[in-house]
């Protein structure tokens, strides 16, 4: 065991641990009251996680064993395990998902936490495929993803999909791991981790990096290094501190090879983040919870325009963003639970190029948001929520919410409810303004957001259903939704204010247009036939209608109407792990009908077993993504091509 | 009958034995004290102590008074090892109803409670230590694959018990002088509840506390099973020293809801184990 050095206890705090401090008497005799004596309430109706069928919504949960099994390398690999989201990317080296509807090619509508920072960035689009970068799968405990919106309960960006990434205690990862992983696609990861302390107090430091070469022909091999640190410590049995640092660095190339607008180079982006969590209970049915984080995401990303060397093509920029909440948890009465809090976030950037001007531009908001659930009968479970957040730039906001959950009996829920989401714009989509000079002369202009652009809107109406069926080890968890969203962003060709020396450029603003609804149903079955097998089937059908007819025609942004993903999990004998996940997507685009992929099917397969080198344990395994070889993802005009992937992976516990 | 307290437990197990004893029609009138005011008349023909107080009371009479030495006596609501530890000899006529439940119950119970588990935590002091042959035998019998975790020292807790949950799917924590002190109960409750582990436990303030679901005997049925013992005693029968026939199991519905276990209710579950 390791011991927790000085310098680390006194960070955690264990000089407050004094209290706990305790003399084992070694000559106590048992008596009845080891029997019947009162112990305090260690797991207090705060403290526990709320049950799936009470949950105000479909829940898909991943754990760490399942993501183990999965041989996933990404985040994003994990979420082709829950119903609903489609997977793609900018390039290989951007890996992004999207639920129903592939919207946005960073992620800018999905709302993804980590060990609940909120990871978007804020230099630009608001994407967040670069923020779920920010953690290693193997440091998380599990990921709860809340498959609709709640802007209720989160607030802005809760529209598409809320990705709840929760990192490891602390105190479960003491001692030792490295791992290195090596195959074809120049894939080559390396990773070590060492926990120290003990269940007072704890801390965790990984590091790691991860090499690939993406797509097949593509311009995008990426480059990810990254070191996290997490410690948590119980100041008294009632306090709760957790407090998460990091920093990662990606590489990421990008462009195509012959496009002078986009052509081939490296991205090169860098966040730092902190995140601190105290937790205090205030009795056995009410908890207060206080929360700050900060974050930076730098981006290097500047290339000279091919034509025109002089002329430099730079989307660089810093973005910061730092967010403060408190909210308490509490029973008001046997049947009645509230969580309530209030916040506040600033956010800012920094980039001449993106916006030419030479001063941070920031925004700030302010917010209130409550809800409670109501225990009306043992069977009927009422949740309304709201959330009123007030923008500096777009103003007051309310984000409602309601949703009924029908037990009938433990084992059976029905559902019903609806959701109002909100996404305030980027700081791009208010103030973006892209200029491109030759010496001191303004020769081009490529973006000039007006401003005038209001929050995006999502109702959400679904009728969902969670069964338990212990004797066939089955569980069902459907979903049934319409999706109305309004006053979508889109950028259009504006007019050119200025005659330009540069001709053949649009220059883009940001707007609202009238939406879309999609209408689906998804659904998760798991099947346990033996104890050590086990079945996913996911299965979702969906349509999209968009407000303007032109989109309709050209099949704007337009999801497969059938998506079904099956995973198979198995323990042999001799512990060995075999894993087979396969993928079938219809027919779909990221962006219109000139890059309509077609019916695209993946199978990855992972076996793994355990191994000792030396006294130490260990698991080899190998991995095979994409078995049936190459197929076209994202876009069919460029090279984008997923090939077949297979890396072997030595993991030790030491 | 001699009460260690007045305490709620005391006086229940006491009412209940009284109740028993009152149905089957016994002649002997019962004499209810507290440890710290034994009468200091004659022996009785028999004595009751309910907890560890009181044993310790009679077992000082005993010692020093004459004619006490001969009086048989029941010990319960106590520990088989609070019982092992306080007799500095051997007393021919003492017997015992101990909290204790036998070891093959508790597995009984969670292979009823949750029937695809198939691995097995527990945490042993190193009194318990000795009998963990039988603890693996128990186990393997009923289809459990049993993963001990020996606590030493009390500075071992916390690797053991990472030890044991991580080649567990439920654990069980057993009554033990070396795991019993409060922190220790909440480190074992709060990381086995993250990792997603229930734990079951030997009594119901655990339960309350935040362990799935608890096995014991309460004290009403001590209070019947003493009585039982006390007339077979006072009819000059030889009664051997027995762990505990009451079987009550308590579920926290909160944990198990939280950690997505529907079980059914303790009652039920008492009731199929007292018939399976």
């Amino acid at each position: 065991m390791f011991h927790m050095p000085t310098w680390a206890r006194l960070l955690a705090g264990g000089l407050l641990l004094s209290d706990w401090a305790h003399a084992q008497d070694s000559h106590r005799v048992a008596s009845e009251d080891d029997y019947f004596a009162n112990v305090p309430v260690v797991l207090t109706a705060s403290r526990l996680d709320q049950p799936l069928n009470e949950a105000p919504g479909a829940i898909t949960v991943i754990d760490r064993n399942t993501i183990r099994l999965s041989g996933a390398r990404t985040l994003v690999d994990v979420l082709r395990l829950v119903p609903g989201y489609l997977t793609g990317g900018l390039n290989g080296a951007n890996p992004n998902a999207a639920y129903h509807i592939p919207i946005d090619d960073e992620g800018t509508r999905n709302l993804v936490l980590i060990d609940g920072r909120s990871v978007y960035s804020s230099v630009y689009k608001g994407d967040t495929h670069r923020g779920m970068m920010d953690v290693m799968l193997e440091d998380i405990e599990r990921i709860e993803v809340l498959r609709g919106a709640n802007s209720a309960a989160y607030g802005a960006n809760a529209m598409f999909g809320v990705i709840n990434i929760i990192t490891r205690h602390s105190a479960d990862t003491i001692g030792g791991e490295v791992s290195l992983t090596k195959g074809n696609n120049q894939i080559w990861d390396r990773r070590a981790r060492i926990g120290v302390g003990d269940d007072k107090a704890s801390l965790r430091l990984s590091m790691g990096e991860q090499r690939d070469g993406g797509y097949l022909d593509a311009h995008d091999d990426r480059r990810l290094s990254q070191v996290n640190l997490r410690t948590d410590f119980k100041p008294t049995a009632v306090d709760d501190v957790m407090i998460r640092a990091g920093l990662s660095r990606l590489g990421a190339q990008g462009g195509y090879a012959g496009n002078d607008d986009d052509p081939p180079r490296t991205v090169f982006s860098r966040d730092v983040h902190f995140n601190g969590v105290w937790k205090h209970q205030l009795s056995a049915t009410d908890e207060l919870q206080c929360s700050a984080s900060y974050m930076e995401d730098w981006v290097r990303d500047a290339v000279p325009y091919p034509p025109l060397p002089s002329v430099l093509l730079d989307f660089s920029g810093t973005g910061r963003r730092t967010n403060l909440e408190v909210q308490r948890k509490t029973t008001l009465s046997p049947t009645v639970r509230l969580v309530a809090g209030a916040g506040y976030k600033d956010e800012r950037a920094y980039s001449p190029p993106l916006y030419s001007r030479t001063d941070w531009l920031s925004y700030n908001e302010s917010r209130a948001f409550g809800t409670v659930e109501w225990r009306a009968t043992p069977e009927w479970l009422l949740n309304a929520g709201a959330f009123v957040g007030h923008h500096s730039v777009a103003g007051q906001y309310t984000a409602p919410r309601l949703m009924v959950n029908w037990l009938p009996s433990p084992e059976h829920t029905f559902r019903a409810g609806v959701t109002e989401s909100v996404r305030t714009p980027t700081l791009a989509e208010y103030y973006g303004d892209i200029r491109y000079y030759i010496g001191s002369v303004l020769a081009a202009q490529t973006v000039a957001a007006s401003g005038h652009v209001k929050p995006e809107r999502l109702r959400s109406q679904e009728l969902g259903y969670l069964g338990r069926f212990p004797a066939q080890s089955l569980t069902l968890d459907v979903r049934a939704y319409r999706e109305r969203m309004d006053s979508v962003i889109h950028n259009i060709s504006a007019n050119r204010a200025t005659p330009l020396p540069v001709s053949g450029y649009d220059i883009i603003d940001f707007v609202n247009l009238p939406g879309l609804e999609i209408r689906g149903a998804e659904g998760q079955l798991r099947w346990k036939p033996q104890e050590l097998i086990e079945l996913w089937v996911n299965h979702s059908v969906e349509h999209v209608d968009w407000d303007l007819p032109r989109f309709d025609a050209q099949d704007e942004r337009r999801p497969p109407r059938q998506a079904t993903t099956l995973g198979l999990f198995m323990h042999l004998p001799n512990q060995v792990t075999f894993t087979v996940i396969a993928q079938r997507l219809g027919e779909m685009t990221w962006r219109d009908n000139r890059d309509m992929l077609p019916v695209t099917r993946r199978t990855d397969v992972r076996v793994g077993m355990p191994v000792r080198v030396g006294d130490v344990r260990a698991e080899l395994s190998y991995t095979v993504q994409s078995l049936e070889g190459a197929h076209p993802v994202f876009l069919v005009r460029e090279p984008m091509q997923l090939g077949l992937r297979s890396f072997v992976q030595l993991k030790m516990e030491l | 009958m001699v009460l260690s307290s007045n305490s709620g437990i005391h006086t229940e197990a006491a009412a209940a034995f009284l109740a028993d004893w009152k149905l089957s029609r016994q002649d002997r009138e019962v004499v209810v004290c507290s440890a710290l005011e034994l009468p200091a008349n004659a022996p009785p023909a028999g004595v009751v102590t309910l907890g560890l107080a009181a044993l310790r009371a009679v077992l000082e009479r005993m010692d020093n008074q004459a004619g006490w030495t001969q009086v048989p006596v029941v010990a319960a609501l106590i520990p088989k090892e609070g019982l092992q530890t306080t007799l500095k000899r051997n007393h021919a006529n003492l017997t015992a109803a101990y909290l204790d439940q036998p070891f093959e119950r508790y597995i009984d119970l969670i292979k009823m409670a949750w029937p695809a588990m198939g691995r097995l935590g527990l945490l042993v002091g190193p009194e318990q230590s000795q009998s963990s042959p039988a603890m693996f035998k128990a186990a393997q019998e009923r289809g459990f694959k049993l993963s001990l975790g020996r606590v030493s020292r009390p500075e071992s807790l916390f690797s053991t018990l990472r030890t044991v949950l991580s080649e567990s799917d439920a654990l069980l924590v057993l009554p033990d002088t070396a795991l019993a002190d409060a922190n220790d109960l909440q480190t074992i409750l709060i990381t086995a509840y993250r990792q997603r582990i229930p734990v079951v436990a030997y009594s119901p303030a655990l339960v309350k506390a935040g362990a799935a679901l608890g096995l014991y005997a309460s004290p009403s049925q001590v209070g019947k099973q003493v009585a039982a013992v006390m007339r077979a005693t006072m009819s000059g029968s030889r009664v051997a020293p027995r762990l505990a026939d009451g079987i009550t199991v308590s579920v926290n519905d909160q944990v198990c809801r939280s950690l997505g276990w529907s079980l059914p209710d303790g009652q039920a579950l008492a009731d199929a184990l007292k018939h399976g």
